[in-house]
C-alpha cells in the first residue's frame, strides 16, 4: 500500500480544512433537521466511522491487521455500560476507562504480534473477534449474558442546549469522533507516525534503521483498540443496550469491510467507510434486494476494491481527479515470510 | 478414570473434524500461502447441498452418502473454481492484505447466499454411521467416533499417497516449492494452485458432513470449528500434513479435557481454549510441531 497524499501542497491542505469544517458544521447541525430515527442511523454511521477508523490507524498506517476489533468495540461498550448502569461512573469517566481497558485488551493481543507478521496476526485477532461473544456469556453475572444489558444511567443534557437525550447523545459522538479523527491525523504527520508507516513499508529495513519494531507496534494496536472502545462506549451512550450479539464476528468483519472500501490510508476514508456501513444496507434493501443478500454485495464489493481500487474509494477519488506526483511510493515489499514458507519444501 | 477416557475419545471424535478441516486449511496454505478465512464457509455450503440431496421432505431424498460425496465433487469444482476467479487476481501481490479481504469477501458472500439460497433455519443431515456404540468396560466408543477415525485416517493416507506417491502430487509440490523451475519443467502451475484449492474444498465438505450430527446444519455451523481448524493447523506447523492430523487430534482431546476438568472454561469458553492454543503456539514454537522455521529475505 502506498502512503496516502502528503500533507503539503498548502492549497489543497486549505480546501481540506474548509471542507472538513462544513462537514463537522453540517453534522452538528443534523439534530435540528433530522426527524429521530435517520438521527439515530446518522448517530450509527458515527460510531462506526470511528470503529473503522482505529482500523485505519492499524492497518492503513502501520500494516497490522485485525479482524477482531468488534471485540475492542465490544470491551469499550461493556466497561460503559457496567460502569455507569452498576457503579455510578459519569459518563466521561466510564468512556476513559472503556478506552483504557480496550487498549489493555489490546496489547494483549498485539503481543503475539512482537514475534509474528501478517497472517498470523490475522488468525490471533480472528479468534479474539470468535471469543469475545462468549466471554460475554460466561460472566453473565456482571454483563447479562446472551439476553444483553441496559444502560440504566441516562446522559442527561444541560437545559440550555435545548436538545433531548437522544440528540444530545448524537451531538457528543460527532465530536468525539471530529477530536479522534484530528488525533489522527496529527499523528499520521508526527515522528510517531513515520515510525508507524516505515514498519507498514518494511519492518526489517525499519528494525535496520533502529526503529523499536515491537514496541512500535503494540503501541498502534493500544492505541488503535482504544478509538475502537471509544466507538464501543459511543454505541452504548446511543442505544442505551448493549447484547453480545452486537459485537461479534459479524461486526468485526464489517469494520474491515468499512476500512476496505473508505481506504485504509486516509482519515476521511473513515467517515466514508462508516456511512456505508450504515447506510448502504438500506439503499440495497429499497431497491430491492432483501437484507439477507446485503453481505453478498459487501464481499463482492470487497473483491471489486482489491482488484480494482487497492487503496479504497478515497484512493480512487485521487487517482481520478488529482495529480499524485508528490506521493511517494512504498518500495515494494520483499516476498513476505508467510510466502517464503509457503515456496519452502513442505515438511513431509 | 472411565470418564477421562471417555473423554479422551470424545476429543478424538471431535479432534478428527478438526484435523479435516486442518487439512484443507494447510493445502491451501502450501498452495497460495495464505489463510483461507472462507474455508468454513465453503465447507458449510457443500454440507448444505448433500443435505438438500438427501433430505426426504425438502430435498431430493437421496441416500446420504451419494449425496455427501456429490457434495465434495461440488466442493472441488468450487474450490478450483474460486481459486482461479477470485484469488488468482491478488494472489500474486507481495502484500498479504488483499487476499485476507478477498477471502473475507467470499466468508460474507457465501455465509449469505447459503442462507438465501438454503434456509437459515437450522435442520439435519441424515447420518452416515449407525447409532449406537462399543463398550469397552464402562467406556462408550461410538460407531460414529470409530467411522471418523476411519475416515480420517483413509484421508490423510490418501492425501499423504497422493503427495509423495503420484507425478501430480511431485508436480503439486514443485510448483509450491520452486515455481519458477517448475514452469521450465513445463508444469502448469495454475493448475496445481487450482487443484490444490479443489482437493481443500473437497476436504472442507468432508469436514462439514462429519461434523453435521453434532452441530446440525445452518449458516453458522463451522464459524466455532473453523477457529479449532486454525489452532490444529498453527499447532501441526501450516506446512505439514501429517501436522494437519497430530495437531487436529492433540486440539480435539485439549478442548475435551479443559471442557470437562476446568471448572471455569466449562462449555461456555471452550473456544477459548482454540484462542488460547493458537496464541501459545505461535509466541512459544512459531513454527509449530511439524513445520518449518520462516525466515526472510531483504
Amino acid at each position: 500500500m502506498n502512503a496516502g497524499v502528503p500533507p503539503g501542497r498548502t492549497g489543497t491542505r486549505a480546501v481540506n480544512w474548509s471542507a472538513a469544517v462544513v462537514v463537522l458544521v453540517l453534522a452538528l447541525a443534523l439534530p435540528a433537521l433530522l426527524p429521530a430515527f435517520e438521527l439515530s442511523q446518522a448517530g450509527s454511521a458515527v460510531y462506526l466511522a470511528l470503529a473503522v477508523l482505529s482500523m485505519n490507524l492499524l492497518t492503513g498506517l502501520n500494516g497490522q491487521l485485525s479482524l477482531g476489533h468488534g471485540a475492542f468495540v465490544g470491551i469499550g461498550a461493556y466497561t460503559v455500560t457496567i460502569l455507569v448502569s452498576d457503579h455510578g461512573w459519569s459518563y466521561p469517566t466510564a468512556f476513559v476507562a472503556g478506552a483504557l481497558l480496550a487498549s489493555a485488551a489490546g496489547v494483549v493481543v498485539a503481543l503475539p504480534a512482537l514475534r509474528l507478521r501478517g497472517l498470523y496476526v490475522a488468525l490471533t485477532t480472528f479468534g479474539i473477534g470468535l471469543v469475545f461473544p462468549t466471554l460475554i456469556q460466561r460472566f453473565s453475572s456482571w454483563t447479562g449474558g446472551t439476553g444483553g444489558k441496559p444502560v440504566t444511567a441516562v446522559y442527561v443534557p444541560p437545559s440550555w442546549l435545548g436538545l433531548d437525550i437522544a440528540q444530545y447523545a448524537y451531538v457528543l459522538s460527532v465530536l468525539v469522533l471530529a477530536v479522534c479523527l484530528l488525533v489522527v491525523h496529527r499523528v499520521k504527520g508526527s515522528r510517531a507516525g513515520r515510525l508507524m508507516q516505515a514498519i507498514r513499508d518494511n519492518d526489517l529495513v525499519a528494525e535496520g534503521f533502529g526503529v523499536v519494531v515491537p514496541r512500535v507496534k503494540v503501541a498502534t494496536f493500544a492505541l488503535s483498540a482504544a478509538l475502537a472502545g471509544l466507538a464501543g462506549g459511543l454505541f452504548a451512550l446511543q442505544h442505551r443496550f448493549v447484547s453480545p450479539g452486537d459485537f461479534g464476528l459479524t461486526m468485526s468483519i464489517q469494520l474491515f469491510v468499512g476500512m476496505a472500501i473508505g481506504g485504509s490510508v486516509s482519515v476521511a476514508g473513515a467517515v466514508l467507510g462508516g456511512m456505508f456501513l450504515e447506510y448502504v444496507p438500506e439503499v440495497t434493501e429499497r431497491v430491492g434486494v432483501p437484507a439477507l443478500y446485503t453481505p453478498v454485495i459487501y464481499g463482492l464489493v470487497l473483491a471489486l476494491i482489491v482488484i480494482f481500487a487497492p487503496q479504497g474509494v478515497v484512493g480512487l477519488w485521487h487517482r481520478l481527479f488529482r495529480r499524485r506526483a508528490a506521493e511517494v511510493p512504498a518500495e515494494p515489499r520483499p516476498r513476505t515470510p508467510e510466502l517464503a514458507v509457503s515456496t519452502e519444501k513442505g515438511a513431509e | 478414570m472411565t470418564l477421562l477416557i471417555q473423554r479422551l475419545f470424545d476429543g478424538l471424535s471431535s479432534g478428527a473434524v478438526y484435523a479435516a478441516l486442518a487439512l484443507a486449511i494447510v493445502l491451501v496454505f502450501r498452495a497460495t500461502g495464505t489463510l483461507n478465512l472462507a474455508q468454513g464457509e465453503m465447507a458449510m455450503f457443500t454440507c448444505f447441498l448433500a443435505w438438500k440431496l438427501a433430505d426426504p421432505a425438502h430435498g431430493l431424498g437421496w441416500p446420504v452418502v451419494p449425496a455427501i460425496l456429490l457434495a465434495m465433487a461440488v466442493g472441488l469444482a468450487g474450490g478450483a473454481v474460486i481459486e482461479r476467479v477470485v484469488v488468482r487476481p491478488v494472489e500474486d501481490r507481495t502484500d498479504h492484505l488483499p487476499i485476507i479481504i478477498v477471502t473475507l469477501g467470499l466468508m460474507l458472500a457465501i455465509n449469505a447466499l447459503a442462507g438465501a439460497l438454503f434456509t437459515t433455519d437450522v435442520v439435519r443431515l441424515p447420518e452416515v454411521f449407525p447409532a449406537g456404540a462399543l463398550r469397552l468396560g464402562d467406556v462408550h466408543l461410538s460407531y460414529a467416533t470409530i467411522g471418523l477415525l476411519a475416515v480420517l485416517l483413509v484421508v490423510s493416507a490418501l492425501i499423504w499417497a497422493l503427495f509423495q506417491r503420484t507425478r501430480i502430487g511431485l508436480r503439486m509440490r514443485a510448483s509450491v516449492d520452486n515455481p519458477d523451475s517448475a514452469r521450465l519443467l513445463g508444469i502448469r502451475r495454475s493448475h496445481m494452485l487450482m487443484l490444490g484449492w479443489g482437493i481443500a474444498g473437497a476436504l472442507g465438505a468432508l469436514a462439514a458432513v462429519l461434523v453435521a450430527p453434532q452441530t446440525f446444519v445452518h449458516t453458522g455451523m463451522l464459524q466455532g470449528v473453523l477457529l479449532y481448524a486454525f489452532a490444529a493447523a498453527t499447532l501441526g506447523g501450516f506446512t505439514s500434513v501429517l501436522g494437519a492430523v497430530v495437531g487436529g487430534l492433540i486440539v480435539g482431546v485439549l478442548q475435551s479435557l479443559a471442557a470437562g476438568y476446568v471448572g471455569f472454561i466449562g462449555n461456555d469458553l471452550s473456544l477459548l481454549v482454540a484462542l488460547v492454543i493458537i496464541i501459545a503456539v505461535l509466541m512459544v514454537k512459531p513454527a509449530g510441531l511439524f513445520g518449518r522455521v520462516d525466515s526472510s529475505r531483504l
